[in-house]
């Protein structure tokens, strides 16, 4: 079975994973998409043309326009730059100092773990969009509530797996022989216990960004999140529902583009976890 | 009559690789109060069998041949038909006790289920019958015991439970599936046993599966060796064992130690592995690691035929060279 | 198990004022002046000290902590600054949509992926197992807000056979009640459906493949009488491990949904409360939605106690 430890190996199976390779196809065709945005989009997603509002798609603007005659799929594009960078930051915050805090919980057990897991606990007990409108009714509506609604959040998920994982990792026999062999916790942790935990990290993570891409959408629909004239398909959506009995279609983009992204961001997670350990798998 | 009488039995199970032949043409005959004992390694086809027997086989398995308790087909039954003969006359215990019980449920209750269900045996008096169950399978304290949950018993005492479960509807027929393997030395003596006395008492007939030659000699009157989902060799326990004919069993009884004598050198094996059933040769599927192989063995599949001498023609092997096999083999 | 259910009751306890504490830091706390915070900046410092000494805003955190605290426990929430009314009567209000919003999601949810989650299971690797999947795939994928929009398109925009919008309140009669909440139920529905499906799939498969399944099955039971008997129960306890997670996503969908339909429940309440710096309906709402989550949570440790009796030895 060497072929499922090398590099190479993975990427062959990976490669054969029909759901990991869709969904590969769908978030890639999603960061291209948002990466071509900052050079060129087909029109300007701001500019206001009022002659040519609320158009159908046709010819010039393949996903019509809004209600300001702006182009729908240069907005799309656009937007999903916002989802990007607030799924990019929210899930590093919580990965990195989540995984930080459950590596620390699994190698000391005892109190410090109790604690960890007890503020994990209340975590758990403030939803994200519950933090988010905590934020903005002490400091107001922004993006930077849902990327730290979101980042909180993920802290403490990853501090979950990562602790529960590492603490299996802990009570295998090589664990108990680096140590019998003199080596210290931390060393340990780094050199033992992370890299055969890394595998979990990479599928949480790459859940949790189409978590923060649902929970970001949500946010600025509801107006608590991205401000203009920063675009985001969750306002776009919003924008669009005073609309929707002259123009139907145009509440369909945006929604269609979360769809697009998440379900591809979740068809790579479950891919990932099947291909990284199936054993993981068969838990869900 | 015989009780059970299985012709050609064949079983073909659904894989990833395709459909596979599992059981490759199984015959033989259980009479009332007879114990079979099949013996072979993991991937035989043996747990097949006795899971074909009682219509359990996995999804997309698709059975031919016969199946025939008191002259009728068991094959030919619908599942309602079968299932009011699980449990009722034909009762299997399995290798694991641990996940074989619902963890949840008290095993009084478990052990009430086949009662209630083919005897209508309701409230007081499925009590009283199972605590005379689990006192007849020798499981102490009954009266609390009948109360508990599987987690709180050793693996012995829950196959007891197993037993007592399996014989609540005093079945005309016993499959046991491995019911030592899984437990301790010291335990495994005890449950056979009780298998013993209980078969002897009820005159049950009993198929006992294993791939522990001391178990299967100290309880059958009949042994069947099973190798590649088919029978290699069967006869009377007294026969077979006198006079090992198929190069396999020879191979078998070679390999186990016997306590008492001295060794020089390794533990004698048999080379090569046990074949996947998806990749059988043509041929006998033993060719590959026998000793005797020659080129017959490997175009024909070899067909059951007498061991000679045998007066009462019951001992056969499926061999192409019966007629020169050794005279060693003898019994542990 | 009392001893189980003692250091349980304790630890919710805790969470719970822990929460509070939260809430109170990021509301009144951080931000700087609560008063300022509900007038604005641009209001004269005349009516910010005014609004002070009104609401004791000039006594210590701690003081007002407390204060807030002891007013909880006799069931007091305080007077809104914006409607002059007790916070406990407006969220009672708002509750009569709220909670028929709620209860029928959760309904609706379980009786649907239960269906499917067991078909799906039943049918392994066959057709309807990969359409269920696919379904439930779809289904987390989907936004529930844009999910409603387009609930309202169908039903409102094209077929004009439901409101779009808006609620007309119960004395009108049951059924315009129902008929305005029946889009926002089955919006709320779906994403606790696509959860639900997935874990019940998963473990009755689990399930249905144990051995004590097989046991079942060789005492003679049906198919359909193993999985009654056997194989639900079991089953059914993972799907009550992510009752937490559920609480949480209605929790999230109340607040999402009733803006998307213009309910005025108590998740608009919040909204409305904010647009309006009305910090003590803000802050009285949100904990007691952080509450719930924290109580459903403790109530899920303690059935999953009584259903697997393998738990009570251990905790």
């Amino acid at each position: 079975m060497t072929t499922q430890t090398t590099v190479p190996g993975f990427i062959h199976r990976a490669l054969r994973h029909r759901s990991f390779m869709i969904g590969l196809i769908f978030t890639g065709t999603m960061i291209f998409l948002a990466l071509l945005s900052l050079f060129w989009t087909p029109h300007s997603s701001t500019e206001i043309v009022i002659t040519q509002r609320l158009k159908p798609p046709n010819m010039n603007h393949w996903f019509g326009t809004d209600q300001f005659g702006r182009d729908i799929l240069s907005m799309i594009m656009t937007g999903a730059q916002t989802s990007i960078v607030v799924g990019l930051i929210a899930v590093s915050l919580g990965a990195v100092l989540g995984a930080a805090l459950g590596l620390w919980a699994a190698a000391r057990r005892g109190w410090t773990e109790d604690v960890i897991m007890r503020l994990s606990d209340l975590n758990m007990a403030f939803p994200v969009i519950l933090i988010a409108i905590l934020l903005t009714a002490g400091w107001g509506p922004g993006i930077t509530n849902a990327i730290i609604a979101l980042g909180i959040f993920n802290i403490s998920l990853f501090a979950r797996q990562v602790r529960a994982a590492g603490i299996a990792m802990w009570e295998r026999e090589f664990i108990l022989a680096a140590r019998a062999a003199g080596k210290d916790d931390l060393a340990i942790t780094f050199e033992h216990i992370l890299p055969n935990i890394i595998s979990v990290i990479v599928v949480q993570a790459t859940i949790s960004f189409a978590v923060a891409i649902l929970a970001e959408a949500a946010l600025s629909y509801l107006g608590v999140g991205s401000q203009p004239p920063n675009p985001s398909w969750g306002r776009m959506l919003s924008e669009s529902q005073s609309y929707i009995f002259l123009t139907p279609v145009i509440a369909l983009w945006p929604g269609l583009a979360i769809v697009f992204s998440v379900l591809g961001l979740n068809l790579m997670g479950d891919g990932l976890r099947d291909l990284v350990d199936p054993r993981l798998a068969r838990q869900r | 009559m015989p009780l059970l009488k299985v012709q050609d039995l064949r079983v073909e199970l659904q894989t990833s690789r395709g459909m596979v032949p599992a059981v490759r043409g199984v015959s033989f005959a259980l009479e009332a109060g007879g114990t079979l004992g099949v013996v072979g390694e993991s991937g035989c086809g043996k747990s097949i069998t006795a899971l074909a027997l009682m219509g359990l086989l996995p999804d997309g398995a698709t059975t031919s041949g016969r199946i025939e308790l008191d002259g009728e087909n068991l094959l030919d039954l619908d599942e309602a038909a079968l299932c009011r003969i699980r449990g009722n006359r034909i009762a299997m215990i399995f290798q694991e006790p641990m996940t074989s019980l619902n963890p949840v449920h008290r095993i009084g209750r478990q052990i009430a289920e086949p009662l209630r269900l083919h005897r209508g045996l309701t409230g007081a008096n499925a009590r009283d019958e199972v605590l005379r169950l689990l006192d007849r399978v020798g499981l102490p304290d009954s009266a609390k015991r009948i109360d508990a949950y599987p987690h709180q018993m050793s693996g012995g005492q829950r196959q007891r439970v197993m037993i007592a479960m399996a014989l609540s509807c005093a079945p005309d027929i016993l499959l046991a599936d491995e019911p030592t393997t899984a437990l301790d030395v010291t335990i495994q003596g005890q449950i056979l046993d009780l298998i013993n006395e209980l078969v002897e008492e009820s005159g049950m007939g009993l198929v006992l599966i294993s791939h522990d030659l001391g178990v299967i000699g100290e309880t059958s009157d009949n042994v069947a060796v099973m190798y590649g989902g088919a029978m290699v060799e069967q006869g009377p326990a007294g026969s077979l064992f006198g006079q090992l004919a198929h190069p396999y069993s020879q191979g078998l009884f070679a390999a186990v130690p016997r306590v008492g004598e001295a060794h020089d050198g390794p533990l004698q094996t048999i080379p090569g592995t046990v074949p996947e059933l998806a990749d059988l040769p043509t041929g006998c599927a033993f060719a590959e690691r026998c000793a005797k192989a020659s080129d017959i063995c490997w175009a024909q599949v070899p067909a059951m035929e007498l061991v000679a001498p045998d007066r009462q023609r019951e001992h056969r092997a499926a061999c192409h060279h019966l007629d020169d096999r050794h005279q060693d083999g003898a019994v542990p | 198990m009392s001893v189980f259910l003692a250091r349980r009751f304790l630890s919710f306890l805790i969470t719970v004022s822990l929460a509070s504490v939260i809430v109170f830091l990021l509301l009144e706390v951080l931000p700087g002046d609560p008063a300022l915070t509900m007038l604005g900046v641009d209001a004269p410092d005349s009516a910010i000290e005014a609004l002070r000494l009104e609401l004791g805003l000039d006594r210590p955190a701690f003081v007002r902590y407390f204060d807030w605290i002891a007013g909880l426990f006799q069931g007091e929430m305080g007077l809104s600054y914006v409607y002059r009314v007790p916070v406990t009567e407006l969220i009672g209000q708002r509750l009569h949509v709220t909670l028929p919003l709620s209860i029928g999601a959760m309904v609706v949810a379980t009786l649907v992926s239960l269906t499917l989650g067991i078909f799906a299971a039943t049918n392994h690797n066959r057709i309807g197992d990969y359409g269920v999947m696919g379904f439930s795939q779809l289904g987390l994928a989907i936004p529930d807000f844009w999910f409603g929009i387009l609930l309202i398109i169908l039903f409102a925009v094209v077929l004009h056979l439901l409101p779009s919008g808006g609620f007309p309140g119960w004395d009108e009669g049951i059924w315009h009640g129902v008929r305005a909440l029946l889009l926002p139920i089955f919006t709320q529905a779906l994403s606790l459906t696509a959860i639900m499906t997935r874990v019940t799939r998963s473990s009755v498969l689990e399930v249905a493949l144990e051995d004590y399944v097989r046991t079942a099955r060789a005492k003679g039971l049906s198919r359909r009488a193993a999985l009654w008997r056997h194989v639900l129960r079991n089953a059914l306890v993972p799907v009550l491990t992510i009752g937490g997670l559920l609480v949480a996503t209605v929790v999230t969908g109340t607040l999402v949904i009733e803006n998307v339909f213009a309910l005025p429940g108590v998740g608009k309440l919040i909204f409305d409360a904010i647009s309006n710096r009305d910090l003590m309906v803000v802050k009285n709402v949100v904990l007691l939605f952080a509450a719930i989550v924290v109580a459903v949570n403790f109530a899920v440790d303690i059935l999953y106690a009584i259903v697997d009796p393998r738990i009570r030895v251990h905790t």
